[in-house]
């Protein structure tokens, strides 16, 4: 059985950025981001005696991200679908309406790439390096380079329109 | 002009969650994941048994090594559901195995892999063994007719081809949604 306190530890590290890479693959959809990031680390917990410090904690949990987001929809378990985004109203300054009206472009934006395309840039938006990526994608760093390139030119240029 | 270090500003400075799960609860949950897995799969594994047993059973009482309509209906009817739980047992087992941990292409392949062993499985060893259960089913009607009354075999009959029916139309839907889904894979893998 997996120790609890390292789950606890890597849990309340990683989970907003899990939470926040499902949100990006579900166009926004809070709830649906919640239940998969959920499922991501009920996965963490059932694997995490098998995680043998090969890889990064960040980089193994993006992994298990990605496969899941993959097919969450599409399983015959799961009768969900994404919901139109909703964000909600902040009084703070930081977070003001231009903000928001170009997050929700991002998640239109992110939507419109196919789904290879939609895993690399949301890693991109993360902040993970290029060799963080190629393992998350199992990819190679070259083949990476021109889809990055790529992809963020289409993203910065949709973001715009 | 906005670039993509605007964009992942944007990105980091989004709400965070409304409600995060306390990781004891998570814990919980997936623990209950793991039982209810273990349960189903010895729960299925129980029921064969317990099936093989019966028949052998009755073979052995009722049999007197001859060969009727009856028998061969009975082994049938047994034997094509008898396979198809182990096929979809060992389906099952398979994919529990597929590796969630894998790089987002490898694990894209061997799901790819797995939905088309489940294409075979759904396109030829389930309709076949409906085949052999509903001929199975009939071969046993004349005996029926002989040892029930008219109002019992008649309700068996009915009963038996709703189910037939019912079977027909959940298969039809479940053969839709996995096509549907090895072609997402498809393209994804496609794109990779």
């Amino acid at each position: 059985m997996p120790d609890k306190k390292h789950f606890t530890l890597i849990y309340n590290e990683h989970y907003t950025k899990v939470f926040r890479l499902c949100k990006g693959y579900f166009n926004g959809d809070e709830a649906l981001a919640g239940d998969a990031a959920q499922e991501v680390f009920i996965k963490v917990w059932q694997h995490l005696d098998s995680f043998r410090n090969e890889a990064a904690v960040g980089t193994w949990i993006y992994r298990i991200s990605v496969n899941t987001c993959l097919l969450y929809l599409r399983k015959s378990s799961t009768k969900k679908e994404i919901r139109s985004p909703e964000l909600p109203e902040r009084a703070d300054e930081q977070y003001n309406a231009e903000t928001e009206e170009q997050l929700k472009k991002m998640y239109a934006c992110i939507q419109k790439l196919d789904e290879n395309g939609k895993v690399i840039v949301l890693l991109l938006l993360e902040g993970l390096d290029y060799d963080a990526i190629a393992q998350v994608a199992g990819t190679t760093q070259d083949t990476l380079r021109v889809k990055i390139h790529r992809i963020k030119k289409q993203l910065s240029n949709c973001v715009q329109l | 002009m906005t670039t993509f270090s605007d964009l992942q500003q944007v990105w980091h400075n989004q709400p965070a969650a409304k409600q995060v799960p306390l990781p004891d609860t998570v814990i919980q949950q997936a623990e209950k994941h793991i039982r209810t897995i273990q349960h189903t799969q010895r729960r299925t594994v129980l029921i064969l048994l317990v099936t093989v047993a019966v028949l052998v059973l009755y073979f052995i009482r009722y049999g007197n090594g001859g060969i009727s309509s009856f028998t061969v209906g009975l082994s049938m009817m047994i034997g094509s559901l008898l396979v198809r739980s182990i096929i979809e047992l060992i389906s099952f087992r398979q994919s529990q195995k597929i590796d969630i941990m894998a790089g987002f292409q490898l694990y894209t392949e061997r799901m790819i892999r797995f939905y088309q062993r489940r294409k075979t499985i759904l396109l030829i060893v389930t309709p076949a063994s409906l085949l052999l259960y509903i001929i199975g089913f009939v071969l046993l009607l004349p005996v029926f007719r002989t040892v029930f009354s008219t109002g019992f075999y008649w309700y068996l009959v009915l009963s038996g081809s709703l189910f037939f029916l019912v079977f027909s139309f959940v298969l039809v839907r479940s053969v839709k949604k996995e096509m549907q889904l090895l072609r997402f894979l498809h393209q994804v893998g496609k794109m990779q």
